[in-house]
């Protein structure tokens, strides 16, 4: 057993009498890869908001390399090495693809304000650094020769890769991708899946959690999924568990996880 | 790839961007009277007020209307500070003894009175900060009144809303052209560095600015000291140009003024700045010619009251329905131009002036090629 990187539990939120996430527990152990599924309205981006902290729960706590984050501010766990995307792409839209992606990797600059103003070495070495890192971060994902180009002029695939890209500019610890494939096409998202993997092989110690509505971008890259439904968590375990787990199929799976499940399966 | 243009020409960007402002600066310098040359100065006070405000407005996304509020700080404080012990004692004689002694030079004063009113917009800031948009638009504007009514008030310091005058005229035409270069160009750094890009990131994206580590508190609050900053250099300039000051110039007017010329020119550029503060500097004194009543072919037109009012109202119709992002837009073209190295280092690359020929020689072939059949 490798150790635990994040610890939620009991986590619970309460949007004005609605109990959208209701006392969950999650334990991610460093450099696996999760899946978090569920229907509609199940209340997975919630975790990941509060996970991240853009949303701080109401209950229950969320544990991080063994230290309470509970209500820490989402820029400081940032910090601490926690990157997420977003479920609608959240870009920087109006500025170039690399200086998206700098934006992030500039989260380990040392320098001063008089250093910059003066144009110091170590200012210009951190920038330096700042836009090698980038491009590293943009060649992972594939889109390095898109770098000068504006945010929002990109491909609705190779923005959602953007946004990755940025979350590995912070080098996290974990990765939170909140439906990653959402709105791609079969193809697509077979690749996202590809690039998912690569990031795995480069960053092995790297943890991620993938909310994703695909079963097949799930069954495919998961290591232990969690099933949410209204709220609650009703099943966890490996892809195979998942698939024959009686409950899950009954709430959410229905006749598409048994033809995704051979299909795995039989490979 | 980036094509290479031939705007980016370091040789067409020597010429465009430093040579003919600077020979235009030089003209007016040595030929033509005091006027022209002081409404040169005027537009370089103004490229300050406007830069500092498009640092706030346009690349950090808080609204502020407080620039003018700020300014009559820089202003009141420098004055007070460069003025000598006798006029004190003339002018404002219940001014405490020990500040009627202090007096500081020009430049000296001019840092003092922009410092203590970054650390005055620091406290500010700190409060109000936590409001957003339309909010923190109108509590700004709120600041400005407060703002002057202190000075109204405080007559053993300001002379209340009579205002101080009898300051020395420092702000010449060298005085504030290097001030405004400095002043852009430490604006310019704070826009390239993990600064500025932090505050473009708050602009665009809160939570995701957060998601990747950025403190939306700091960052605001800095963006805002630093644009108090200048505006209170901008500020201190223009009392040193005008020589008297009272609180009532520092008021809604003011604020709009230094409003138009950012959004005029561009908000989210410290480039936008320049043509802001060039079209509503000269445009009114053009304007004030024409605005006693004129004779054109033959017919006489009146005078017109408010023609400055009315031309910059249809010209602000006309840039929102075309150009909404303003003159410049989110391009750096301007200033990067002035501060970025590869302008000067280029002019000592033999292919800068192939390419820039190579440029003149194609485009007449090509309009000699039009007037030939084909």
């Amino acid at each position: 057993m490798s150790e635990v990187l994040l610890r939620v539990q009991e986590l619970t939120q309460q949007f004005k009498g609605v109990l959208a996430v209701d006392h969950i527990n999650m334990d991610l152990e460093t450099g696996k890869i999760y899946g978090l599924i569920g229907t509609n309205g199940a209340g997975k981006s919630t975790v990941i908001n509060m996970i991240s902290g853009n949303l701080f729960p109401t209950e229950g706590q969320i544990l991080y390399e063994d230290k309470p984050i509970t209500h820490v501010p989402a820029a400081q766990r940032a910090r601490a090495g926690i990157a997420r995307t977003f479920q609608n792409l959240r870009l920087f839209e109006d500025q170039t693809v690399l200086d998206n992606v700098i934006t992030a990797s500039q989260i380990t600059r040392t320098y001063t304000l008089f250093e910059m103003l003066t144009y110091m070495p170590r200012y210009r070495r951190e920038e330096k650094e700042f836009a090698a890192r980038s491009l590293q971060a943009l060649q992972t994902m594939g889109i390095e020769q898109y770098a000068s180009y504006q945010a929002d002029s990109l491909a609705y695939a190779f923005q959602r890769r953007l946004e990755i890209a940025r979350c590995l500019a912070i080098r996290p610890k974990l990765l939170l991708l909140d439906e990653p494939a959402a709105g791609m096409n079969p193809q697509e998202s077979l690749q996202l899946v590809e690039d998912i993997r690569k990031i795995h092989q480069v960053h092995p110690e790297m943890t991620i959690l993938l909310i994703e509505h695909d079963m097949k971008v799930v069954m495919n890259l998961c290591e232990y999924i969690y099933v949410m439904a209204s709220g609650r968590m009703i099943a966890e375990g490996t892809p195979r568990q998942i698939y024959e787990s009686e409950e899950v199929i009954s709430v959410y799976l229905g006749g598409s996880a048994h033809r995704i499940g051979k299909q795995t399966a039989g490979e | 790839m980036k094509t290479q243009r031939f705007t980016d020409n370091s040789l067409f960007r020597f010429l465009m961007v430093i040579l003919v402002p600077l020979a235009i600066i030089l003209l007016v310098h040595f030929k033509a009277g005091n006027y022209y040359e002081s409404i040169l100065i005027l537009f370089f006070i103004n490229l300050i007020l406007a830069a500092s405000l498009n640092l706030t407005n346009g690349i950090t996304g808080i609204f502020s209307l407080g620039q003018a509020g700020f300014m009559a700080l820089g202003a009141y404080i420098g004055s007070i500070l460069t003025l000598s012990e006798s006029t004190k004692d003339t002018m404002v004689s219940k001014m405490p003894q020990w500040l009627k002694q202090f007096q500081l030079p020009f430049w000296a004063a001019l840092i003092v009175a922009a410092c203590v009113t970054m650390i005055i917009a620091g406290i500010i800031g700190f409060a109000i900060l936590r409001a957003k948009g339309h909010y923190l638009a109108v509590i700004t504007l709120g600041m400005v009144i407060v703002i002057k009514s202190v000075l109204d008030n405080a007559s053993s310091l300001t002379n209340g809303s009579r205002g101080i005058s009898g300051m020395t005229k420092y702000s010449t035409l060298p005085v504030v052209i290097i001030t405004a270069l400095i002043s852009l160009f430490i604006l310019y750094r704070f826009r390239t560095s993990a600064y500025g890009r932090s505050m473009i990131a708050l602009r665009e994206d809160e939570d995701a600015a957060a998601s990747l580590g950025i403190n939306h508190r700091t960052i605001r609050l800095m963006s805002f000291m630093i644009s108090a900053f200048f505006a209170a250099v901008g500020g201190c300039l223009w009392a040193h140009l005008q020589r008297t000051i009272a609180p009532s110039l520092f008021y809604f007017d003011e604020t709009f003024t230094i409003l138009e010329m950012s959004v005029l020119g561009g908000m989210a550029s410290l480039s936008g700045a320049i043509p802001g503060a060039a079209v509503l500097t000269f445009l009114p004194q053009l304007l004030a010619n024409f605005s006693t009543g004129f004779t054109i072919f033959g017919i006489h037109v009146p005078q017109i009251n408010g023609l400055t009012n009315i031309v910059t109202s249809v010209l602000f119709i006309i840039m929102i329905i075309f150009r909404k992002e303003g003159i410049t837009g989110s391009s750096e073209y301007l200033v990067g131009t002035l501060f970025s190295s590869s302008t000067y280092t280029g002019l000592f690359r033999k292919q800068t002036y192939l390419d820039f020929a190579h440029a003149f020689t194609r485009k007449n072939r090509s309009e000699k090629n039009k007037g030939e059949p084909q």
